[in-house]
């Protein structure tokens, strides 16, 4: 006897006011005769009746106050200037997302010094995409430390690697990574003042970088392939063209250890695997599916990480 | 709301402000905070119920606001604008505030009944009975249907907004909306079922 009526799951739409003309018109004409939906549309508005009898606990007048004083004071402790780091590419997003830590700091320098040295690999035969896999594509390293060419150069070894025994050391360096307990939790209350957190750093090293590399548009293009996180290098043609990410949202953990990043979307999910090496860093002022592999220099070096311009992309869930 | 002559005059002079700040008047930028910094703050503050990460939410993204201004394009909407900026940063953290606790302890917290007590205490008494339901069920929400409730019921912004604020699709806006409104629901009718197992009598 009870039937879910065609018209319940629109009523909320109604309610919304998104539902106009003839379409409003019909539900107007239903809602007469269908007790069922009446109810549905009362408790639609009871939960929006009862939302906007929430109370906010209302700051000091002070606050307010202060508010801008603070606001211009935290502008020019950083020594911001506004500006345009990005051009030829639609600035239609705005996220501020750090996908920290998406993979070892071995993984990253593979991927990268494979793909720079040798656009030519070929990857080995598609495998089972695990739920949790990333593509990266990657651009020619940016030079954000004069050391950077210098230390590609150096490594010639790991180019000549083929991909058996780079899936061998990937695979290791996850099980290790897996098996290792998550680090330091930092507290995640205070945005600002957290400096491994500070956005505005990263936007200064951002526009040095800028200034000295080829536009996005302009540099050369490189194939993408997908890393499942045990390693395996899957087909290219999986991938997801960068806009399947506006259907979502990413989101972060810390730099320091367990689930590092996690994307939602109806179709795709992406989940990091636990590191504590390179990160993947995301910018506002990039668009949404491009950002800044971070990869910190081994011992020798000073401990200044270097940064790469990569293609994120999102792999859909078998 | 954006069509409104009087909202597309705000607009413009928003966008006047943002282009005498870019032109090096600081001053413009500061009437721009001055402007939103309540409708920013009571967002993050009814994302986060908690005033010390609302306010650093607020003021962090009025200073990515300032870094990203040139980014502002003739067109966009200052308002909503900003308001994505905060969205964005605020689902952020709270997801890594989620990260943060164990999924048992999350479980542990979803089963605890409401009321809670302390800092809210006098929010719960002062609201209605089922606004401290709402309230309360709300933060069990992931946070992307948690800001799209928010933006609709408090906001009262339209879909199209929305999917601006919140960068995605408008069928991704509406089935957030209706993914929460259930949840929401859902825990209206099992307070409404528990206070009549409690009180037989009544």
């Amino acid at each position: 006897m009870i039937q879910e009526c065609k018209y319940k799951k629109r009523l909320q739409f109604y309610l919304d006011g998104w539902t106009k003309g003839d379409e409003a018109r019909s539900i107007e004409e239903h809602l007469k005769q269908c007790a069922a939906c009446q109810i549905e549309l009362a408790e639609l508005a009871e939960l929006q009746g009862a939302a906007s009898e929430i109370i906010d606990q209302a700051p000091e007048k002070e606050y307010w106050d202060s508010f801008t004083i603070r606001v211009r004071n935290r502008i020019l402790s950083r020594n911001i200037a506004p500006e345009e780091i990005v051009e030829n590419r639609p600035s239609s997003r705005f996220f501020s997302i750090r996908l920290a830590a998406i993979s070892t700091t071995v993984l990253a320098a593979f991927v990268i010094l494979m793909f720079v040295f040798n656009p030519a690999f070929t990857p080995s035969p598609p495998s089972t995409i695990l739920p949790g896999s990333t593509l990266i594509r990657t651009q020619p390293p940016v030079n954000i430390d004069k050391t950077v060419g210098q230390e590609m150069a150096a490594a010639p070894v790991i180019q000549n690697n083929a991909a058996p025994s780079l899936n061998e050391k990937l695979e290791t360096s996850n099980q290790n990574k897996i098996s290792a307990p998550a680090k330091q939790k930092k507290a995640p209350r205070n945005l600002g003042s957290v400096p491994e957190r500070d956005i505005s750093r990263e936007f200064r090293a951002d526009q040095r970088w800028d200034k000295a590399s080829p536009r996005l548009d302009d540099s050369p293009k490189f194939p993408a392939y997908a890393l499942s996180p045990n390693g395996a290098i899957s087909d290219p043609a999986l991938r997801m063209k960068p806009s399947a990410l506006s259907e979502g949202i990413m989101s972060s953990s810390d730099d320091q250890g367990g689930i590092a990043a996690v994307y939602h979307g109806p179709m795709y999910n992406y989940q990091s695997s636990p590191s504590s090496g390179a990160a993947i860093d995301l910018e506002s002022e990039l668009p949404s599916s491009w950002g800044y592999l971070r990869v910190p220099s081994d011992s020798s070096s000073n401990g200044e990480s270097k940064k790469y311009l990569i293609e994120l992309e999102l792999m859909q869930i078998k | 709301m954006s069509d409104e002559p009087e909202n597309r005059a705000q607009s413009k002079m928003d966008q006047e402000l943002v282009s005498q700040t870019l032109a090096g008047d600081d001053r413009a930028f500061e009437k721009l905070v001055e402007k939103y910094k309540k409708r920013v703050y009571y967002l993050a503050y009814r994302m986060t119920r908690d005033h010390d990460s609302a306010d650093e939410l607020a003021q962090e993204s009025f200073v990515k606001a300032y870094q990203a201004l040139k980014n502002f394009r003739q067109g966009y909407n200052f308002y909503t604008w900003i308001y994505r900026i905060c969205v964005n940063l605020t689902i952020n953290f709270l997801k890594h505030e989620r990260h943060s606790v164990s999924a048992d302890l999350l479980k542990e917290m979803d089963m605890l009944p409401e009321p809670s007590a302390g800092l809210d205490q006098l929010e719960q008494m002062i609201a209605s009975e089922q606004a401290g339901i709402v309230r309360k069920a709300m933060d069990m929400l992931p946070p992307e249907q948690k800001a799209a409730f928010l933006l609709k019921t408090l906001d009262n912004m339209s879909y199209e907004q929305m999917s601006e604020v919140m960068g995605c699709s408008i069928g991704t806006i509406m089935s957030r909306l209706f993914r929460a409104r259930q949840k929401l629901r859902k825990a209206l009718r099992i307070a409404e079922m528990e206070k009549d197992n409690n009180d037989p009598g009544m």
